[in-house]
Formats: structure tokens, C-alpha cells, sequence
């Protein structure tokens, strides 16, 4: 396992790429150095290079694939479930030429991540679930959001309620407008998306009792006022996965890799390097 | 109010109707423009220290034409060549580019250069520097502190060992040593949370520019908060700066409208091949800003940014523009605090209220924004000095308790007294186990028996080097070297004190003798370790006899020097001369 740590000239730099995988095309982002990360998005899918690729990309080469189809609406006709799209990932894998990798999977992309650690686990060296969509239980169903209206979607997804940010910028604390975004666009987007892939539902039943089977070292971390898949999914998935552990985000929803994109980054690279040391703006919760 | 001038020295030659499309690297340098432009800023700062300014800042950027002077250190040190009175500081270094002993070099000698007038200063810098450095920014706050703590130890203490995560210093002893002690506080940009917290706990001159009023309200504050309430000292009006960039002209409208062109030249400058993709994760936290407000409303919500795009769209190029639209454009760029231009009175009166709302003391004063022509930065800079200047200078001064309590810290080691020891720095000791020791004798004279440890030093060596074995005796820095000597008799009984101890050496043929040491054996016993200190100073040339005795009057307790109690150590120097660094 590699522990490289990389410089931010490096990290900026990343190439557009694609590849064939069957009649498929899966277009991709990839930066950085070192050993392969797969970084899965959920409901809005990659718009360019952002700052927690960057953060990825100081510690690993970051793979960052656009979910076929999710750009057009239309999705492939071999991706019928969730389960689909994590086989031909995991195709894509094989087209790259990628044995290994650390997954790192957030919404959506968690939910991918999931089955793809299952179906072949010796592919999957650590695991990132990040506001993981997958768990559909009695106790704890799964949240259905299609048919939520873009600002009952935007409220159940954001902890700033106001629409505004002040994100950490290059020269001092910007605004940033999240809800006229284009990243909001694309969930919104990718809200249509996952009504056509599962019906709008944000689970399915049945995965929560193969968790136990999952066996790469996993960390999960948590947007704590995330209303689309609450921190209580994400401490069930904790009981359920074998040596995992949680960390919770404060003051962050369903994305807390833009809301924190330090704090998201920072424990994520911490995992990745085997360090674990207190980050600000979040806690431990087992 | 102190009082500074200030200038980014931008390069001011680019095409000014170049599009943010253009890739500006430095092929666009001219350097016959570049010179005349170094020429033009070092006669401005000149003038400062003429019409009577406190001082002059520098700064660095790396990698664009805004700030065409990218080692901050030679700046100033072609300014304090210059100039004779004035304080002359830089704002300043990017201390994680460079190793952190270099820094305090070079901060040394500016100190001596400038006879005590340099002020200090370190910077975090911006992504861009970070990128092509190639630099983990996760580590930007960590490489900060430590190189900071190194520097500002390298300045003070008389040798320096220093065990870090990203510097490993062995034994550095800085030349030369500063004329100021003690050595002025430090000066650091503090916008982010941390910054702040870092110069309040530190005590360093909490500095901001190129932010509203109200931004530089709530830094201070909170940096003013954190002094008192967690780290238990009161920041006087001298530990808080403010720079400003302005256009002064007589007639008020001129200033408007020279002052936004000037400063979209400055934006264009900024162009540079880096543009990181996104915002550098790591460079600071999530909640570094956390302390400022995100009103929507606020004139900061407008942005560093956006103001520039409102102001970049209303310039088309052309030489006629309605003076209401130059007189808002001008109005954005000065309450989003980037740009200050006008008559002089609208600007002492605007930097009067800066002053009085956020509490600054000193005051850095930029007059050649952009592309100005030197004969309108003179000429803005002779109007800030005649009639803005005198109205400021009453503003934020400390009374002289607050200036004592705020005073630095940073107290130089070496000048507190030192209690003499012994000489400290042996590096070889004689003994019975050393290579020079031959043997124990014994003689008699004039009814005293004199036992002695014998030691010659070797021939020259293989390698025809000398050796040299040196026994300091008493000097300004110590007493001397250590001597120690414990003698028993046949019986393990320790020998009398009246016993005579002498120490000396000589050339095998007698010449060149020198008695190191004639005392009592009493001397030793006075010490718990047996220890005297060497009375003079003695060197034993290769081949020379050392001669360690002690003379018993007869009948006395007779000293047995090969029993396994007696012993004796001489922690002197050997010095073998052999041509190496």
C-alpha cells in the first residue's frame, strides 16, 4: 500500500479521459500519483476538477468517473440496479488496467461502492462511505426523494439552509451561492436520475444483512444534518461493517465534501496515511 | 499613527487591453522596462524617508507581473542602502519556500545593514506559490509555526538545535547578531481564524489589506479578543497595521478615473500560467473564516472577485465613460477596501474613519497601483504627505505603558551574564587509558618523593599531520580546563592534603616548559568531583613530555599511583591538524 504524499502542483493537474467498457463509454477524471483511488459521486455527478479531487490527489492517483448516462438522463441498458453500475465499474476497472484500488464512494456513489466491495473484494483494498445511500430497514427506511420539490430537495440536502456559504477560497472566506450552483443543478439532475434507477428510493433491502460480509478496512464519515440519508444510516452501517469506524461531520448535509471540503479531505488523507489525529469540525462517534 | 509607504513594484509594461484569455508569463517581461521601473520604485522609497514617512514595506509575489520584486530580503536591502533614518521592513518573507536558517540570515544582516532600522516579517503565501513549489498544503500551517519558531530562535539564542517535522537544525550559530535586542516583534498577515489566533499567542503585528473596513474590523477584534481573553496581554495600537492601496490627485474626479483604470491594471497583472482548478484544500480549515459574517447585504458578499468582474465589465476600453459609472466603479473598489482614490481631503477623511472604526496604529501606504506613472505616484505621494498624513498622525498612537507592555519579547540569551565554568568544550581527555600515557615513576629530590603519571604525546602521524594537545588555562569565557586527580597509598588510604600536585610539560630536550597546574593535593579534596581548574594556558607539541606528579616529604602517606583507586583525567583538546572543512 502505498503512503505517498504529493505536492499541489501535482494534485492540480489531471487529465479528461475515457473508456470503452463493452458498448459503454465512461468518461473520467484522473490526477495525481501514487496507488489507484476510485472516487464514486452520488446524485450530482463530477463537473470539473474541485478541491477535494485536489485534496484526493495528494495522496493518491484519483480516478473519478462520471456515471454513464448520468450526464444525458439516459442511462446504459445493461444498468438496471445499482448492483449494474457497481459490475461495470468494476468492468472499468479491467479496462483501465486497475487491480486495486481504495474506494472512496459518497451518496449514490456510496451505495456503488458498497456493492462493489462485495461482489469482489479483493479489489478493494480501504473503503470510504460518505453519506452512503443502501440501507432500506424496517426501523430505517430509505428516503424517497423523488418528487421532492428543488427546494424541499435543496433543504433535505444542505445544512446551510440559506443558500449560502462562506467557503474557504485561495484569498480569504468567499460566498459561495449553493443553491443557484451548478453542483445543485446537477442533483437536481441526478435527482431524475435515481428515479429511473431505483424509483426515487435511497435503499434497497437485503444490503443491510450482507454488510457483514464486507471485509476492505472502511471508514465512514457523515454530513450530521444530512435529511436525504441521516446519521443514524451511517451508525447502523458502523454496527453492521466489521472494524469500520465513523466519523461525523458537523454542520454538514448530504455533501460534506463541498459544505467541509477540509474537513472532509483531511480525514479522508488521515485514513488513507494510517494517521488519525483530531479534525476540527468533527467527532468520533465509534 | 505610524506611518509607511508600501508598494508591490508591478511590473508596468503589459498591454493593458490584453483579455484574461492571454497566458501572461514572463515573456511578456521587458526587462529595459522592468529596470527603469526598480529604478523609479527605490526613488519613491527615497522620497519616503524625505518627506518623513516612518518607513517602507516590501513584500513578495512569485510568478506574476504584480509583484515583479519576488525575494522580499533584496528589496529591502537595496531600500536600507538608500536610506539613512527611516525603518525599512518587509511584509514579507514566504518563510515554507525557504529554509528557515537562511531566513534568519538574512534577517540578521538586515538588521546590520540597516544599523537596527529592519523590521521583520513572514507570510503564509497564496496556492499559487504552493503549486509550483509542489508543496502539501495540508502542511502550510504546520511548515509555518515551525519555521517561524526556528527562525525567531536562530535569532536569539547563541547556538541552535532544532528537532522538527520539516526542518532538522544542528548546532547553527547565526552570524551576525542583530543590532536590535530585543529583536523586534515580528509583522504576519492575519485574515484566517488561525493567523489571528497565531499573532495574538505570539505576539506578532497583526496585518491586513485588500478587505473593507468592516473586515478589517472583525480581524482585529477577534485578534485584540484572543490577546486579552486567552493568551493574557493587551495588543497596543502598534500591534495592528492596515495596508491600503490609493490615487491621490488635486482634483477629485481625476483620482476617481485614473484610479479604476490603475486598478484594473493591477487585476490584469495578477494573470500567472497556475490557476488551480479549484480553491487549495488544506491551505486553511473550513472554518477560518468563520469569524467574519456572510451577510448578503455585506459589502464583503460582493467578493474579491465579483467586484473585479462589475468593474472589469464597465471598462470597454473606451477613453470616455459616464462619471457617474466611473464614480460607482470607484465606489465599489474603495468600500470593498481595494482601492482608495481621490482628492486628498476624501481620502484623510476615508483613512480617518478606516482608523478610528478598526483601531490600526500603523499604516502602509501604496501610491503606484498598477501601471501609475512615476510622476503620478510621486505626485499622489507628496499630497498623502502635506496634507493627508498630518491629520492621520494624532490617530491610534499607545500611551508609553501600552507601548512597554506590547514591547517584544524576543530577548537575545546572550545577554544575560553567564556564571564561568569550567572550559566546555573538550573533545579528548588525558589519562592512564590515553595513548599518550607511558608510565608511572618515581624519583627523589631534595627529600621528596615524587610520584608521577608520565605521558608523551605521539611522533607525527602516518599522514604527516601534527598533533597538537591543548590545556586551556583561565580565559575571558571559563576558568579553565578540568583537572582531576585522586590519589590512595599502598593501603587505599587516601594521601594528606599538603601533598604537592604539579602539572607540566616540555619539549624532550627541556625546552619550552610550562607549568599548567602547581597547587595542593588539598585543591582537589576542596571539590566533590577532585576537580581544579588549569592555572595556564599550555600546548604539548608532537612528542613532548606531560608530566602529572604529586611530592610527598618523606615519611609522609606515599602515594601508590598503580593502585586501582589513583587515577587521573585532563579533559583537554586535541587538535590534529589535518586539512579538513
Amino acid at each position: 500500500m502505498s503512503s505517498y504524499v504529493g505536492g499541489a502542483g501535482v494534485a492540480c493537474k489531471f487529465i479528461t479521459s475515457s473508456a470503452r467498457v463493452g458498448d459503454v463509454k465512461v468518461e473520467y477524471f484522473r490526477g495525481g500519483r501514487g496507488s489507484p483511488l476510485l472516487y464514486l459521486h452520488g446524485l450530482g455527478r463530477w463537473a470539473g476538477w474541485d478541491s477535494d479531487h485536489i485534496g484526493l490527489a495528494l495522496r493518491r492517483t484519483v480516478v473519478a468517473p462520471i456515471l454513464p448516462g448520468w450526464k444525458s438522463g439516459r442511462l446504459p441498458a445493461r444498468v438496471t440496479s445499482v448492483e449494474e453500475y457497481a459490475r461495470l465499474l468494476l468492468d472499468f476497472m479491467d479496462s483501465e488496467k486497475i487491480e486495486t484500488v481504495d474506494l472512496v464512494g459518497t451518496s449514490l456513489g456510496g451505495w456503488i461502492a458498497i456493492h462493489m466491495a462485495l461482489i469482489s473484494p479483493e479489489r478493494v483494498s480501504r473503503l470510504v462511505l460518505s453519506n452512503a445511500m443502501g440501507l432500506d430497514l424496517p426501523d430505517l427506511p430509505a428516503s424517497i426523494i423523488s418528487g421532492l420539490s428543488e427546494d424541499d430537495l435543496y433543504a433535505a440536502a444542505f445544512a446551510a439552509k440559506s443558500g449560502m456559504m462562506v467557503a474557504t477560497g485561495d484569498f480569504g472566506g468567499m460566498p459561495l451561492n449553493l443553491r443557484e450552483s451548478e453542483m445543485f443543478r446537477h442533483i437536481v439532475h441526478g435527482q431524475r436520475n435515481l428515479e429511473v434507477l431505483s424509483g426515487g428510493r435511497c435503499g434497497e433491502a437485503g444490503l443491510a444483512e450482507r454488510l457483514g460480509s464486507l471485509s476492505p478496512k472502511t471508514l465512514l464519515l457523515w454530513g450530521d444534518q444530512d435529511e436525504i440519508v441521516p446519521l443514524a444510516h451511517g451508525e447502523r452501517m458502523q454496527t453492521l461493517i466489521p472494524g469500520s469506524r465513523l466519523v461525523a461531520i458537523e454542520a454538514a448535509g448530504h455533501c460534506p465534501y463541498k459544505e467541509k471540503p477540509n474537513t472532509f479531505v483531511r480525514l479522508v488523507s488521515d485514513f488513507l496515511l494510517d494517521q488519525e489525529e483530531t479534525v476540527a469540525g468533527s467527532r468520533k462517534m465509534a | 499613527m505610524k506611518i509607511f509607504g508600501f508598494e508591490e513594484t508591478t511590473y508596468p509594461g503589459l498591454d493593458a487591453s490584453m483579455g484574461p484569455e492571454v497566458k501572461i508569463t514572463n515573456r511578456f517581461c521587458d526587462p529595459k522596462i522592468s529596470v527603469q521601473a526598480f529604478n523609479e520604485h527605490l526613488e519613491l522609497f527615497v522620497n519616503a524617508e524625505k518627506l518623513g514617512f516612518d518607513g517602507a514595506f516590501v513584500n513578495e509575489h512569485h510568478f506574476s507581473a504584480l509583484n515583479n520584486a519576488p525575494d522580499t530580503n533584496i528589496m529591502a536591502s537595496a531600500i536600507i542602502a538608500r536610506t539613512n533614518r527611516m525603518k525599512v521592513g518587509v511584509i514579507g518573507n514566504v518563510i515554507s519556500l525557504r529554509h528557515p536558517i537562511a531566513v534568519a540570515e538574512a534577517f540578521a544582516m538586515l538588521d546590520n545593514l540597516s544599523n537596527g532600522r529592519f523590521i521583520p516579517g513572514v507570510v503564509r503565501g497564496v496556492p499559487a506559490e504552493w503549486v509550483s513549489y509542489n508543496l502539501d498544503p495540508f502542511t502550510a500551517r504546520k511548515r509555518f509555526t515551525e519555521s517561524y519558531r526556528i527562525i525567531q530562535r536562530a535569532l536569539t539564542e547563541e547556538v541552535l538545535d532544532y528537532d522538527g517535522d520539516f526542518w532538522n537544525v544542528v548546532q547553527a550559530s547565526i552570524w551576525p547578531k542583530p543590532v536590535q535586542d530585543p529583536f523586534p516583534s515580528f509583522w504576519m498577515p492575519a485574515g484566517s481564524i488561525e493567523s489571528i489566533r497565531f499573532a495574538a499567542e505570539n505576539r506578532l503585528v497583526a496585518c491586513q489589506t485588500l478587505q473593507p473596513t468592516s473586515v478589517l474590523k472583525e480581524c482585529f477584534d477577534e485578534y485584540r479578543r484572543l490577546a486579552n481573553e486567552e493568551f493574557g496581554w493587551n495588543p497596543g495600537f502598534s500591534k495592528v497595521t492596515a495596508a491600503r492601496f490609493m490615487h491621490i490627485h488635486e482634483d477629485h474626479e481625476t483620482a476617481l478615473r485614473e484610479g479604476v483604470d490603475l486598478f484594473n491594471y493591477l487585476l490584469l497583472s495578477l494573470g500567472r500560467p497556475v490557476v488551480n482548478t479549484a480553491p487549495l484544500p488544506g491551505f486553511n480549515t473550513d472554518t477560518s473564516y468563520s469569524h467574519r459574517r456572510a451577510n448578503a447585504d455585506d459589502v464583503f458578499s460582493g467578493g474579491y472577485a465579483s467586484i473585479a468582474e462589475e468593474v472589469q465589465k464597465g471598462d470597454q476600453g473606451e477613453n470616455f465613460r459616464r462619471k457617474d459609472e466611473i464614480a460607482a466603479e470607484a465606489a465599489k473598489l474603495r468600500e470593498g477596501g481595494l482601492m482608495l482614490a481621490g482628492s486628498p481631503e476624501f481620502v484623510a477623511d476615508w483613512l480617518r474613519q478606516d482608523a478610528e472604526t478598526t483601531g490600526y496604529g500603523n499604516l502602509l501606504v501604496s501610491f503606484r497601483v498598477g501601471n501609475a506613472s512615476h510622476a503620478q505616484s510621486m505626485n499622489s505621494q507628496a499630497l498623502f504627505a502635506a496634507q493627508v498624513m498630518p491629520k492621520l498622525r494624532g490617530l491610534n498612537v499607545d500611551t508609553a505603558a501600552e507601548a512597554e507592555a506590547t514591547r517584544s519579547k524576543h530577548v537575545a540569551s546572550g545577554s544575560a551574564k553567564r556564571e564561568k565554568a569550567y572550559f566546555d568544550n573538550s573533545n579528548y581527555v588525558l589519562s592512564t587509558n590515553a595513548i599518550e600515557f607511558t608510565g608511572v615513576s618515581y624519583s627523589e629530590t631534595n627529600g621528596k618523593v615524587s610520584a608521577s603519571w608520565d605521558m608523551q604525546v605521539a611522533p607525527m602521524s602516518d599522514d604527516g599531520s601534527p598533533t597538537q594537545i591543548i590545556i586551556p588555562g583561565p580565559d575571558r569565557d571559563h576558568i579553565g580546563c578540568a583537572i582531576q586527580v585522586f590519589a590512595v597509598d599502598k593501603d587505599g588510604q587516601e594521601i594528606d592534603g599538603d601533598a604537592e600536585v604539579v602539572f607540566e610539560t616540555a619539549a624532550p630536550d627541556g625546552r619550552d616548559r610550562h607549568t599548567i597546574f602547581q597547587g595542593k593535593y588539598e585543591d582537589f579534596r576542596r571539590s566533590p568531583d577532585h576537580l581544579v581548574a588549569a592555572q595556564k594556558r599550555a600546548v604539548a607539541h608532537n612528542g613532548y613530555l606531560m608530566r602529572l606528579s604529586i611530592l610527598v616529604p618523606q615519611g609522609g602517606k606515599q602515594p601508590d599511583l598503580d593502585a586501582e583507586e589513583s587515577g587521573f583525567e585532563v579533559r583537554g583538546f586535541k587538535h590534529l591538524m589535518t586539512v579538513t572543512a
